[in-house]
């Protein structure tokens, strides 16, 4: 880490840690004293939240639609990713196939997923060894 | 498996989140803050930091139980955050072709602004430093306070302080806290906006 970085991110965590000492009544008359909108900064974080909240919803809401496309079965994104990766192990000419691993997304892996259920390389029973 | 899995997902998501509403708005200030000092050696903006750390919390990647402070455990996200793009920056330094920033950015946008020209590595290492500068010289009226900071940087423990200044717990907490107030007048909205 370049030094001086690595000097002002110790200054940082004094500064935070000062934050965190500090009671509710400080932080709200130093906000005054300089002169901050407190409802606007207030109001700006929350919709940094919201905006979080609202990403992992959508995340969410992605991987439950890449779950059902595999038919019959619910498989999980992680599943499927080592099933492929234990498939691959188990049979050396899918040697390229190991790539699928962390590479790629999360549509491409259930992309290569299908395909590899339909050619019998892993059976569709979540039973199954792979 | 999987799906007490999917349940563990969802009862952390849930704790994390009702810890995250619990916030007040003092600490939404106190995070505001954190996130102006910790963005500058990281390729985050302030935002952008604070961002990643509510999606850090809340996808789960840093698992958060309820018995945690919740204030406490965003702030050391965000240090890990700044400290882990600190590291793959030295460790990497990524170049793009095309220096041009998106002019809309969008904090909630996965990465944070990464990609460096040349130009704008040279030029981020120089503003470091003239940060670094402007910092010592806000306290060149206060030698023993200057000196804290100094410490302070080079990374010496509260308690080495103390022994060199002479300082018991109250008179560091004061000093801190002069150093924390007199950084944030003279870098309001955080160091990166300066």
């Amino acid at each position: 880490m370049n030094n001086i970085r690595k000097q002002l991110l110790k200054l940082a965590d004094e500064v935070a840690s000062d934050l965190m000492l500090a009671s509710d009544e400080e932080i709200r008359s130093e906000a005054i004293e300089d002169g901050l909108d407190i409802e606007k900064e207030v109001s700006k974080v929350r919709g940094i939240l919201e905006q979080s909240r609202f990403r992992k919803a959508q995340d969410d809401l992605k991987k439950e639609h890449i779950k059902t496309l595999v038919k019959g079965n619910v498989i999980d994104i992680n599943e499927a990713r080592s099933r492929i990766r234990r498939a691959c192990e188990k049979n050396k000419d899918l040697l390229m196939a190991a790539r699928f691993g962390e590479e790629l997304l999360d549509e491409d892996v259930m992309d290569a997923y299908r395909q590899m259920v339909k050619h019998g390389i892993i059976q569709e029973d979540l039973n199954d060894d792979y | 498996m999987l799906d007490e899995t999917i349940v563990d997902s969802r009862i952390n998501y849930e704790c994390a989140d009702d810890a995250l509403s619990s916030l007040s708005d003092m600490d939404l200030v106190r995070l505001r803050k954190a996130a102006s000092f910790y963005c500058i050696p990281s390729r985050y903006t302030s935002d952008e930091l604070l961002n990643q750390t509510f999606r850090k919390v809340l996808d789960g990647s840093r698992t958060y139980k309820k018995e945690i402070n919740i204030l406490a455990f965003l702030i050391e996200t965000m240090r890990s955050l700044a400290s882990s793009d600190c590291k793959s920056q030295k460790r990497k330094p990524e170049c793009r072709l095309d220096p041009e920033r998106p002019k809309e950015h969008d904090p909630s946008t996965e990465a944070p602004c990464i990609g460096k020209s040349p130009e704008e590595l040279i030029e981020s290492r120089e503003n470091v430093a003239i940060i670094k500068e402007r910092v010592l010289k806000l306290f060149d009226d206060k030698p023993g306070i200057k000196d804290v900071v100094e410490a302070i940087m080079e990374e010496m423990t509260r308690q080495e302080i103390k022994e060199l200044m002479g300082l018991d717990d109250t008179g560091y907490d004061t000093i801190r806290k002069y150093i924390r107030r007199r950084l944030q007048k003279a870098f309001p909205e955080g160091w990166k906006n300066e």
